[in-house]
């Protein structure tokens, strides 16, 4: 197993490392801060004493395990211990099996403590080039917004290095694998740390994930369901669990 | 710069002339070498939106191909790592399928770029959970015009508010409720909720605190209380505010209620006035705990080893300064409030004084009837009492800190408490088969007492410079001094068998106590983290305490004045308490389990000079504890604790004097008793489902004591009881077993709620009389649903049924079970819809059956009625209220006891009509200033 922590480009052109398969450790970090900022008082008891005992970024680490047909998007189970884990009771820890042959997915959620496992197609998404290049995990990516669920505004980078048109979650359909999205109003970002090439061996048997699945569209109606009093309340949460 | 250049280099290629379905062609070299470029990204993008609509990659002679449908301009754009992007726009004018178009070559060459972060935006909820904090937007929750914010609470879910202002969410009870996060007039939730008004609130936010030590260590202990913060609206948070509620009626009843505040941004001020005799109002500041400093706020209290002195009777007092319930109160109460901070937060500053007055008067009526081995005796009693209570207390609390790891506070606290009590009483007893009387009895009590309590505390705190390793020193300081004196007359005749009268004994005396105690504690705790999930905590406590009490008995009537031996006895108990110990925190995932243990010493020290004796007992104990919690999700959790304590006997249990204020139950203290040990173990599960608003909760405990301390009581034939406490060990049992379920669901989308709520109650208790071991068992079962039915503007309504089963049966007297049901059934409902008159309404319905001595059925209906006018923007307000219309309150209370059990049935606040007007003012900061 090799660790590639740089873009490693010998002599010519022709030599620049492309990645088919191997293993991107995503970091999910949401601002804590802000979530309570909007919400709480600075005066106030909770905010202070989360603001004692944690940093303001929350944060959870993920695998996406790709090789050229499918990717697993999976949490890892390592944690810090003590981490307030409020920002995961609504769709924080999705299980994802891609699968970019037939451009379907399967996605276990976890809402409010109850378990659903989705099989979906692939999300369109008008994806807008625009003109910022950064790079994330010594990957150069390139920035594109989209608008996910009518109004959600979302900002993926995606490289060129990896072909795939995967990415962390169910975020996808790009030219090559999205290695950060930042969603402004989930006050949440998801961008690689680290990039680990392995032998590609087959993880979708490791997913369970194609059994017992309830469609898309019944999970949509229920969430709605759930998470949607007319009052406006858990519109972020809403956002969350759709993702 | 080098993509504009390379735009317009490539712009020749524009304008090119195709059909339908067509594909672009195009090939890619590296521009230093001419090399053909494989695997470079080519992605369309639409020349409008910038929508990105197909993407490819070249092959390994650099040529790519993309599926093109309509016409319009286009924007291509080529990648390869490390160099730079070539974005070439072009418009697509005509298209026919199988047409290719060809792009051209592009050229690529080497790069570099930098970018900025994201911005954020919110919005608001109605209801919105963030970890352990549940957070209620006040405006999303209607509430008549006008109200309180008590009306608020009623209205959230989960919550429920009692007639006297007490505070109950998802079956735990509120002891806190800060305003914008300070502590307001200590423990007094009814202070905020009935003063501030619902319009002025922003935001609910219930979570469960932490102890400040969980908080500080970052280990987390499992111990919460359920807290709420009333967060005001911004521009209701600074300025004048304050309430008038000026009320009076037939009968001499009033309720006056007055309160005004000063919000600034760092200080907050605010004083009250309570007058009243509805038994309503006012009696918050009366019922705080003795030492006015709250025992949850330090280290100190996780055991409960240092309420020694926490019982506030000495023997010669009997009444707890506490208005219950019972008689007819008047009351005045008030107190100023001021808290500070500094710009940055580093000091703090919160100092409350508080006065209480109360006097009531009362008639009781009590049966008591005592288990013995042969036949049961019944005693029968009237008796009026007057008692009077003066409380004054100040206590400050100051919070600074040091640095950005350290912190000091300092917490001081003094209380005086004047008490007076009076009462007569006449009885009898007799046998409960035959009904001979064994004796008569006239008493007449008069006691004044005056308590002067000082405290303090001091805590220090640092967090050293690994996460979770951390360092806390408390020290608490207690010194108590009370005087008691009284006198005692009591004249009792005692009977024989045949009914013919046998003796007089006269009692007539001169009481005297003071009481002295002190203590000194320190607790140092440092927790030293082992790994990511494990920490250990080391704590050592030193505590000494010293009570000495010195009661004298003097039997006038004759010259002499001479000195009652029996109740006259001055002794003192030295404690010297060292305990330490490691405890074992382990958190990993959704597992959290702590095990610890305490090993301590206790060397107890008796001396009781009047029989010129002095004896020292050493004592070494465990203190084990653990606790595992499981969280299956945020809102389902399971939790298992155990715990293990020694019990020490207290100072009346162990002052070898005698006390005759009962003439009846005469008991004397036993300086040979042992410490007991309590062992307690139970387990909680709650699950919060938010999804379908339903909520499951159920608990249970079982608790026993070793070596258990008991009454030790003889009954001679005069049915005189002369107790005291010995320890029992082998038959003798203490212990319980409770259990409560409540499952809760608010069906969404309908205006209805309901509560199942059951629970039960076991326990066997143990006594010795007259020589013989008395098994009792106690047994209650409670069933209660409620139903709950609330449309805004329109009607809120609640009903609620309660049945309960209770038995007590005594080893002694098997065939006389006391068994009966009692029921309940309460209700309320109010509504607005009546021509601009609110009305609101409220009953509750009690039947107890009858059983064995309590020959009666007790049966009542309270129902209460008041209608409210709001008038100048709902500044003002009318109200009249109508109480116990139907005149039927009746106080009643049963209980069981070591040996027996008693119905005391005592005088309640009846039917009376008050007529109100009540004042909000604001003077808000920001308006004056738009004005």
């Amino acid at each position: 197993m090799l660790i590639l922590l740089f873009n490693f480009i010998i002599g010519r052109t022709q030599n620049a490392v492309f990645l088919h398969q191997g293993t991107i450790s995503f970091e999910k970090r949401t601002n804590a801060y802000y979530f309570l900022k909007d919400e709480y008082d600075e005066n106030s008891p909770f905010y202070n004493s989360y603001k004692e005992r944690y940093p303001d970024f929350s944060t959870s680490t993920f695998s996406l395990h790709f090789n050229k047909g499918s990717s697993y998007y999976v949490p890892n189970s390592d944690k810090e211990p003590g981490m307030l884990n409020f920002i995961e009771r609504v769709a924080g820890t999705n299980e994802v099996f891609t699968d970019f042959t037939t451009d379907s997915l399967f996605i276990k959620k976890s809402i409010l403590g109850r378990k659903y496992t989705i099989a979906a197609s692939g999300r369109k998404i008008f994806w807008k080039l625009a003109a910022e290049v950064r790079t994330i995990a010594g990957f150069k990516c390139h920035r594109v917004d989209g608008l996910i669920l009518d109004s959600l505004y979302v900002i993926a980078y995606y490289t060129d290095q990896i072909p795939i048109p995967g990415g962390p979650e169910s975020f996808g359909g790009l030219p090559g694998m999205i290695l950060g999205v930042a969603i402004p109003r989930l006050h949440s970002t998801w961008f690689a740390t680290q990039i680990n090439i392995n032998d590609g061996r087959d993880f979708a048997k490791q997913s369970q994930l194609k059994t017992r699945t309830m469609s898309e569209k019944s999970f949509l109606s229920e969430i709605d369901q759930i998470l949607d009093p007319k009052s406006k309340a858990f519109s972020r949460s809403v956002f969350q669990a759709k993702l | 710069m080098r993509k504009v250049y390379l735009l317009i280099s490539l712009f020749f290629l524009s304008n090119v002339i195709f059909s339908q379905s067509a594909h672009l062609h195009g090939n890619i070299i590296e521009g230093y070498g001419n090399h053909p470029v494989s695997n470079a990204s080519v992605v369309l993008v639409g020349g409008k939106d910038s929508v990105i609509l197909k993407y490819s990659r070249s092959d390994t002679s650099g040529n790519f191909s993309i599926p093109i449908k309509s016409e319009g301009k286009y924007i291509i754009m080529i990648s390869y790592p490390s160099y730079a992007d070539i974005v070439d726009t072009f418009s697509v004018l005509n298209i026919s399928s199988g047409q290719m178009i060809e792009l051209g070559a592009y050229k690529i060459n080497s790069e570099v770029h930098i970018l900025q972060e994201v911005i954020v935006k919110q919005n608001k909820h109605a209801i919105y959970i963030k970890g352990d904090t549940t957070e209620f937007s006040a405006d999303s929750f209607y509430v008549k015009p006008g109200e309180n914010a008590e009306e608020l609470l009623k209205k959230l879910p989960g919550f429920k508010i009692d007639r006297n202002g007490n505070v109950t969410v998802q079956g735990s009870s509120v002891k806190h409720i800060y305003v914008d996060g300070e502590e307001f007039f200590g423990n007094e939730p009814t202070l905020v909720t009935q003063n501030l008004r619902a319009d002025m609130v922003d935001k609910v936010q219930l979570y469960d605190k932490k102890t400040d030590q969980a908080t500080f260590t970052g280990i987390d202990d499992g111990k919460r209380q359920k807290t709420i913060n009333i967060k005001l609206k911004r521009n209701k948070n600074t300025g004048l505010f304050g309430k008038l509620d000026e009320g009076g009626g037939p009968d001499g009843y009033y309720k006056s209620q007055s309160m005004i505040n000063f919000f600034a941004d760092k200080y907050k001020a605010s004083a009250y006035l309570n007058l009243g005799n509805t038994g309503v109002v006012g009696l918050g500041s009366l019922d705080q705990s003795k030492y006015g400093i709250k025992e949850d706020e330090g280290v100190i209290g996780d055991d409960g080893i240092y309420y020694v002195n926490a019982s506030s009777s000495d023997g010669f007092d009997t009444w707890d300064g506490k208005y219950d319930g019972k008689g007819r109160p008047n009351t005045a109460s008030g107190g100023l409030h001021y808290n500070f901070k500094s710009s940055d937060e580093r000091f703090k500053f919160n100092g409350n004084y508080k006065f209480g007055s109360l006097e009531t008067t009362n008639a009781l009526n009590s049966i008591v009837e005592y288990n013995l081995p042969k036949d049961n005796i019944v005693g029968h009693s009237l008796a009026f009492s007057k008692n009077k209570l003066l409380k004054n207390s100040l206590a400050i609390s100051s919070n600074y800190m040091l640095d950005s790891s350290s912190s000091i506070r300092i917490n001081a606290a003094g209380t005086i408490i004047d008490k007076s009590e009076n009462m007569e009483s006449a009885g009898q007893s007799e046998m409960q088969e035959n009904h001979s009387v064994l004796n008569t009895n006239l008493k007449a009590l008069g006691i004044q007492s005056n308590d002067r309590i000082f405290n303090a505390s001091q805590l220090f705190k640092k967090k050293l410079s690994k996460p979770r390793r951390t360092l806390s020193v408390v020290t608490n300081e207690i010194i108590d001094e009370k005087t008691t004196g009284g006198l005692l007359f009591s004249k009792n005749t005692f009977y024989n068998i045949v009914g013919g009268q046998d003796s007089i004994v006269d009692i007539h005396q001169r009481k005297s106590n003071k009481e002295h105690s002190f203590l000194l504690n320190t607790k140092l705790i440092y927790t030293e983290p082992l790994s990511k999930r494990s920490t250990l905590s080391f704590d050592i406590d030193l505590s000494h305490d010293q009570e000495v009490s010195n009661k004298v008995s003097t039997n006038l009537g004759n010259v002499l004045n001479e000195i009652d031996s029996l109740g006259t006895n001055r002794y003192s108990l030295n404690r010297m308490i060292w305990r330490s110990g490691l405890a074992y925190n382990y958190k990993y995932k959704k597992l959290r389990l702590q095990v610890g243990g305490d090993f301590g010493s206790i060397v107890f020290k008796q001396d009781y000079s009047s029989k010129l004796k002095a004896f020292e007992n050493s004592y070494a104990r465990f203190y084990p504890q653990a606790n595992l919690a499981y969280s299956f999700t945020t809102q389902e959790n399971l939790t298992f604790t155990y715990m293990g304590s020694p019990q020490f006997p207290t100072l009346q249990q162990l002052q070898p004097v005698t006390i005759n204020i009962d003439p009846l139950n005469v008991v004397t203290g036993n300086v040979q008793l042992s410490p007991s040990y309590d062992h307690s173990l139970s387990g909680l599960y709650i699950n919060y489902k938010e999804r379908t608003a339903e909520t499951f909760f159920i608990n249970a405990g079982y608790h026993f004591v070793d070596n258990p301390i008991v009454q030790a009581s003889y009954f001679n034939g005069a049915g005189v009881n002369t107790y005291t406490y010995v320890n029992i060990s082998g038959g003798g049992k203490v212990k319980d077993w409770t259990g409560r379920a409540l499952y809760r669901k608010i069906f969404k989308n309908t205006p209805y709620a309901i509560d199942l709520n059951a629970s039960f109650s076991c326990s066997d208790l143990s006594n010795l009389t007259n020589n013989r071991l008395n098994l009792i068992k106690g047994q209650i079962y409670s069933f209660a649903p409620s139903l709950y039915f609330s449309k805004d503007k329109m009607l809120d309504f609640n009903i609620s049924p309660l049945i309960q089963y209770n038995s007590f049966i005594s080893s002694l007297d098997e065939l006389r079970p006391y068994v009966y049901y009692s029921y309940s059934l309460t209700g309320s409902a109010s509504t607005d819809v009546i021509n601009k008159f609110r009305i609101q309404t409220d009953f509750v319905f009690n039947l107890k059956g009858k059983v064995n001595s309590f020959d009666s059925e007790v049966k009542y209906t309270v129902w209460n009625v008041s209608v409210r006018r709001f008038l100048c923007k709902n500044s003002i307000e009318l109200k009249a209220t109508a109480n116990d219309i139907l005149n039927q309150n009746l106080g009643n209370e049963r209980m069981a006891f070591a040996n027996g059990v008693s119905q005391i049935t005592f005088q309640s606040i009846k039917r009376y009509f008050l007529f109100s007007l009540i004042w909000n003012f604001q003077k808000q900061k920001d308006n004056a200033m738009q004005k």
